[in-house]
C-alpha cells in the first residue's frame, strides 16, 4: 500500500516535470531545426553556438569568466542586502525617518542603475570594484524598499505584543521587525539577483577584460557572433539556475511562512498517504 | 464586598496589587470632531479578583482594556498598579489579544513566543526555556512547545499566549475577548483553566467579552459598559463561590438571574 502511494507520488512528479519541460524543449528543437543550415552571419545555426559554448568551456576560459562574473554578483549582492536590510530595519522602524526619507528614496530608486556604469568605470577606474559598487548599488534599492514595507506591514496584534511585553527597541527590530519582514524582504531580493544579472553583463562592457559580458563583447567587437551567443546563452542559463537556488533558499528560510516544515511536510506526506498522525 | 475579601484573603498572593481607575476618560480626535469613547470611569480590582467587562459592541470595552494595559494613554483620569500610575505597559501585566493568530509570532516555536518576553527581560537562555515548558505545561501543554503557532489549534494558540503571559510574571491578566473565535467546548476548557489559574496563582484576572453567560460564569464581579460615550451603569457581584462547573453552575437559578439582569441592562 505504501510503496504504490509513493510509486504514485514519484509519477505524480514525474508528470509535472514533463508538463514544464516539454515547451523550452521544443523550443530548443526548433530553434536547432531552423538554424541548421543558416548562413546568416547574425543567426548562426544553434549547434555551431553550443559547440563554441562547449569548446570555450572546456578550455578553462569561460569556467573563468564565469567565476569572475559570478563572484562579482556575489559581492555586490552581499553587500546591497546586508546594507539595504540593515537600513530599511532602521528607516521602516521609526515612523518619522520614515516620512523624512521616503521622497528622496523613491526619486533614487527611480535612477535606471544601468545609467551609472559609465560614470562609475571612470570614477573607480577598471577591476572589480567598480562592477561590485555598480552591482550594489543597483540592488540596494529594492531591498532596501522592501526592507521598509515589510516593517511597516507588520501586523497591529504583533506591534501591540512588543509593547505589552515591553521588549526592548534592537531585540524587537531583530527578533520581530525582521522575521515579520522577511517575505518581503526576499521578494526584494529576488528583484535585486535579476537587477545584479543586467548590471553584471553591462558593467563587464566596459573597461573590462574578464567576465561574461566581456566574453559577450569580445565576440561582438571580432565580429564572432557564435561567440556573442554563447555568452548570451550562458548569462540566460546562469540567471535560471541562480533564481532557482535562490527559491530553495527562500523555501528553507521562511518555512513557517510558506508552513513547511520538516513536521508539517511530514504530516502532509502521512495525509497524502491516505493516513493519520 | 465583605464576603469577597474574606474569601480571598487567606490565600492571597502578596505581590499582586490592586489595579485602582480613577475618572477615566477617553476621546478620539481633538477639537470639534472629538469623539468621546470613555467618561469619568471607576473601577477597583482588587488582587485575586476576576471581573468581566460587558457591553454591547462598540462601547469602548477594548479602548478601556488598552488603557489599562498602558498601551493607550486616557483623555483623563489615571489608572494606577498599587502607587504606581500607569503610563506605558507595565511589567505586572500581562496582556491576551483576541486575534491570537495575529499576536503569537508565526516564526518562533511556541515554547519560543512563551520565553520571548523572559528575553527582554534579560533572562538566561537556558533559564527562560525551562520556564517556558513549565509555564506550557501550566496550560495543559506540556508537549507542544517545539511546534510553531500554526500547528496548532485556535485554543491551544490561546493557551500558549495565556503561557505567555504567566511566563512574564504578570500579576494582572488583561483579557480581550479572549475566547470569542472558539468553538464552545474549547471556550469552556479554557474559561475554567483561566479560573483555575486564579485559585492557584491569586492573581487578577480582567476579562473583556461580549458573551453574557461567560462573564457571570468566569467573574467575581461583572462590570456593565453602556452608553455613548461609555460609562459603568451597572456592577454586578456574582455571589457563586470560586469553585464552578459549566454545567451545575449554569444551572443555578441565580445563574439566571444574574445573566437576565446583565441583558436587560445592555439592551435598556
Amino acid at each position: 500500500m505504501r510503496m504504490r502511494t509513493s510509486g504514485y507520488a514519484v509519477a505524480d512528479r514525474v508528470l509535472a516535470l514533463l508538463a514544464q519541460l516539454w515547451l523550452p524543449v521544443l523550443l530548443i528543437g526548433l530553434w536547432l531545426f531552423v538554424s541548421r543550415d543558416s548562413t546568416n552571419f547574425y543567426f548562426p545555426p544553434l549547434h555551431e553556438i553550443l559547440g563554441v559554448l562547449w569548446t570555450d568551456l572546456a578550455k578553462g576560459t569561460l569556467l573563468s569568466a564565469i567565476a569572475v562574473s559570478i563572484g562579482n554578483v556575489a559581492m555586490g549582492l552581499a553587500v546591497a542586502i546586508v546594507l539595504g536590510i540593515a537600513s530599511g530595519l532602521v528607516i521602516g522602524q521609526f515612523e518619522g525617518l520614515r516620512r523624512v526619507a521616503s521622497p528622496t528614496l523613491n526619486f533614487l530608486r527611480a535612477v535606471p542603475p544601468a545609467s551609472i556604469v559609465p560614470i562609475v568605470i571612470i570614477a573607480l577606474g577598471v577591476g572589480a570594484a567598480p562592477k561590485v559598487f555598480v552591482i550594489a548599488l543597483g540592488s540596494f534599492w529594492p531591498i532596501l524598499l522592501n526592507t521598509i514595507d515589510g516593517v511597516r506591514g507588520t501586523s497591529a496584534a504583533v506591534r501591540d505584543t512588543v509593547r505589552a511585553y515591553r521588549i526592548p527597541t534592537p531585540l524587537g527590530i531583530w527578533r520581530v521587525s525582521l522575521p515579520a519582514a522577511l517575505p518581503q524582504i526576499m521578494a526584494g531580493i529576488r528583484v535585486a539577483l535579476a537587477v545584479a544579472l543586467v548590471l553584471m553583463v553591462i558593467s563587464e562592457f566596459f573597461g573590462a577584460d574578464s567576465g561574461i559580458g566581456f566574453y559577450i563583447s569580445d565576440g561582438a567587437n571580432r565580429f564572432a557572433t557564435r561567440q556573442t551567443w554563447a555568452g548570451t546563452i550562458l548569462v540566460g542559463t546562469l540567471g535560471y539556475v541562480l533564481s532557482a537556488l535562490f527559491l530553495v533558499v527562500e523555501r528553507r528560510l521562511l518555512g513557517w511562512y510558506f508552513q513547511d516544515t520538516p513536521r508539517a511536510r511530514h504530516r502532509i506526506a502521512l495525509r497524502a498517504a491516505g493516513r493519520e498522525e | 464586598m465583605s464576603f469577597m475579601t474574606a474569601k480571598i484573603a487567606p490565600a492571597a498572593n502578596p505581590l499582586v496589587k490592586p489595579l485602582i481607575v480613577e475618572g477615566l476618560s477617553k476621546s478620539y480626535g481633538t477639537g470639534d470632531s472629538a469623539i468621546k469613547v470613555l467618561s469619568n470611569l471607576n473601577l477597583r480590582v482588587d488582587p485575586g479578583e476576576i471581573i468581566s467587562i460587558v457591553g454591547p459592541s462598540g462601547a469602548g470595552k477594548t479602548t478601556l482594556l488598552r488603557c489599562l494595559s498602558g498601551l493607550l494613554a486616557p483623555t483623563a483620569g489615571s489608572v494606577h498598579v498599587g502607587d504606581t500610575r500607569v503610563s506605558e505597559p507595565q511589567p505586572e501585566i500581562g496582556l491576551v489579544f483576541q486575534d491570537y493568530r495575529g499576536s503569537l509570532m508565526p516564526w518562533m516555536r511556541a515554547a519560543d513566543n512563551v520565553a520571548f518576553p523572559l528575553e527582554g527581560k534579560g533572562v538566561p537562555k537556558a533559564q527562560r526555556l525551562e520556564r517556558a515548558r513549565a509555564c506550557l505545561a501550566d496550560v495543559g501543554l506540556p508537549d507542544s512547545g517545539d511546534r510553531y503557532p500554526w500547528e496548532l489549534s485556535g485554543g491551544m494558540q490561546q493557551r500558549v499566549a495565556i503561557a505567555r503571559a504567566l511566563a512574564y510574571d504578570a500579576h494582572i491578566l488583561l483579557m480581550d475577548e479572549p475566547f470569542g473565535s472558539l468553538d464552545a467546548q474549547t471556550r469552556f476548557e479554557l474559561e475554567d483553566l483561566v479560573m483555575a489559574l486564579r485559585k492557584r496563582l491569586r492573581i487578577s484576572i480582567i476579562v473583556v467579552t461580549h458573551d453574557i453567560d461567560e462573564a457571570v460564569y468566569l467573574a467575581d464581579r461583572v462590570i456593565v459598559l453602556s452608553g455613548h460615550p461609555a460609562s459603568v451603569i451597572d456592577t454586578v457581584t456574582v455571589d457563586l463561590g470560586e469553585d464552578r462547573d459549566q454545567i451545575k453552575t449554569k444551572s443555578i437559578p441565580r445563574f439566571a438571574e444574574y445573566r437576565s439582569r446583565i441583558l436587560s441592562e445592555i439592551r435598556g
